[in-house]
């Protein structure tokens, strides 16, 4: 018992006395802490809240990084087998057809009409697995897929394209570079969809630091249905998945899109 | 003497139909077949072909590579491309890689005999594609012609020579000024000119500028 100090009761009387006395002089003073503590509370809570609003928009954007991933994947595994089965079989029904001999006339005819079918569908093949993914694309630089595509657009569209590339500098992966010449694609659908343009200017310029997408028309400008469209929304998510900006002008003499898309260091030193 | 063959694809049926072709010309014969571009060099340890057809997509080795190998080891046989692929690219990447010739997979008989023959003597063979770079801004100038001004920027570069501000030019062209301070960059960066002082200096002294008063013109007429 002798270990408890004790407390002597004068003490301790003096102590509430005090107390009582100027509780009501100190209500302000416990009131504004009460309310500094709650702030302090709340701005932690805040900041929290900031975080795991971070961390849950990163995982958006990894999410949708990996669906064009995936999304990708699944262009070059029909594109394949496009063009293994489909495209090799077409083209080994003709070999055979030409290579048969028929009895009279009117078999010849019906082979030929029948050679006219398969060398119609190989050519949607074709162009099906060109859509999906252009062949060979991680061995060329996707400037030169461009290039043949524009210069093929050319001499057949009513608009007249004008395509402009620099001397192309390997900073990106394929990936990346799938990513690039996606969001080239879209913008030049786009044109021939909506613009209504006779004229168009795509660029491509490599500078040190970055590399530069340009690409104008003449036409009557993209209307807003079109601006919050899935096309544009898809070339929005892949600027960002190269952590790139982009401007979009757009009015009653055209539109221009300028996208920046950085060099990563390993690549711009 | 025939034409000795090899036949290179990994497409079985393929193989055949294309040897059931080729037979009906006396003067071809298919020697062997392979699957692959490793399996078809292989073969050249028995003997050498005078031509051989090959596809470029295949396992373990592809077409164009095996074509680059025969380039470097047997120079004198002749590479023929057959493919599925009609891409102009792929062309080009064909003829870098020392094929004769290319052929698409669903051509014609006579496409491929011809084609055949014509490599068979020396020449070459590749489908036309008119490769022309697409870049045909204007031909008025052959001076401004070497720096590949686009249509648009010769336009800014006429309203920078009449002293307008950029916002003066966005608001004339309805652009922003974002994007005229842009094409403004790239002017500079293709006339390789560092300043705007360089800028207005180049303008000035160079034959373009009669060619800028000849626009300015016709935009006042307009």
């Amino acid at each position: 018992m002798h270990f408890i100090p004790s407390i002597p009761l004068q003490a301790v009387m003096h102590y509430f006395e005090y107390k009582s006395g100027d509780v009501i002089g100190m209500l302000p003073l416990i009131g504004m802490w009460s309310i500094i503590t709650v702030l302090i509370f709340m701005l932690y809570k805040i900041e929290s809240y900031k975080k795991k609003e971070f961390i849950l928009l990163h995982r958006i954007h990894e999410q949708q990084e990996h669906e064009l991933d995936i999304q990708e994947a699944e262009r070059r595994r029909i594109a394949a087998d496009l063009h293994d089965e489909i495209g090799s079989s077409l083209a080994t029904i003709k070999m055979n057809l030409q290579s048969l001999r028929y009895s009279s006339v009117y078999d010849e005819q019906r082979a030929t009409s029948l050679l006219e079918l398969v060398d119609q569908t190989s050519q949607n093949v074709r162009r099906a697995t060109h859509n999906l993914i252009p062949p060979h694309f991680e061995t060329t630089p996707f400037t030169s897929i461009l290039q043949s595509y524009f210069s093929s657009l050319d001499s057949r569209g009513a608009i007249a394209f004008h395509y402009y590339c620099n001397a192309y500098q390997h900073y990106f992966s394929t990936r990346q570079e799938l990513l690039l010449y996606r969001i080239v694609m879209e913008l030049t659908h786009n044109i021939i969809r909506h613009a209504k343009a006779s004229e168009a200017t795509v660029q491509i310029l490599f500078c040190p630091t970055y590399l530069e997408i340009m690409v104008e028309d003449n036409g009557i400008g993209l209307p807003p249905a079109i601006q919050q469209g899935i096309g544009l929304s898809s070339v929005h998510s892949r600027v960002k998945s190269l952590e790139g900006k982009i401007h979009m002008d757009s009015g009653r003499c055209g539109t221009t899109f300028i996208i920046h898309v950085p060099v990563s260091c390993e690549h711009a030193c | 003497m025939p034409v000795n063959i090899m036949l290179a694809d990994d497409h079985r049926l393929f193989i055949t139909g294309i040897r059931n072709l080729i037979s009906a010309d006396p003067a071809l014969r298919v020697t062997h077949v392979a699957t692959n571009g490793q399996e078809l060099l292989d073969l050249f340890l028995t003997r050498l072909p005078d031509i051989v057809l090959i596809d470029i997509n295949m396992p373990i080795m592809n077409g164009l590579e095996a074509t680059r190998k025969i380039r470097d080891h047997y120079p004198r046989v002749k590479v023929i491309i057959v493919s599925g692929y009609n891409d102009a690219h792929l062309i080009a990447e064909a003829m870098e890689a020392g094929a004769r010739g290319y052929l698409l997979k669903d051509c014609n008989a006579e496409d491929l005999f011809h084609t055949i023959h014509l490599v068979h003597s020396g020449q070459t063979s590749f489908p036309f594609r008119p490769h022309l770079p697409v870049q045909n801004f204007e031909t008025d100038n052959a001076f401004l012609q070497q720096f590949h001004l686009t249509r648009r920027e010769k336009e800014i570069l006429q309203l920078i020579s009449r002293q307008h501000t950029n916002q003066q030019i966005a608001n004339h062209l309805h652009l922003s000024i974002y994007t005229i301070e842009t094409h403004r960059k790239n002017i500079m960066k293709k006339l390789q000119l560092k300043t705007p002082a360089a800028l207005m200096k180049f303008i000035l002294t160079h034959p373009c500028h009669s060619v800028i008063f000849g626009f300015y013109c016709l935009v006042l007429l307009s």
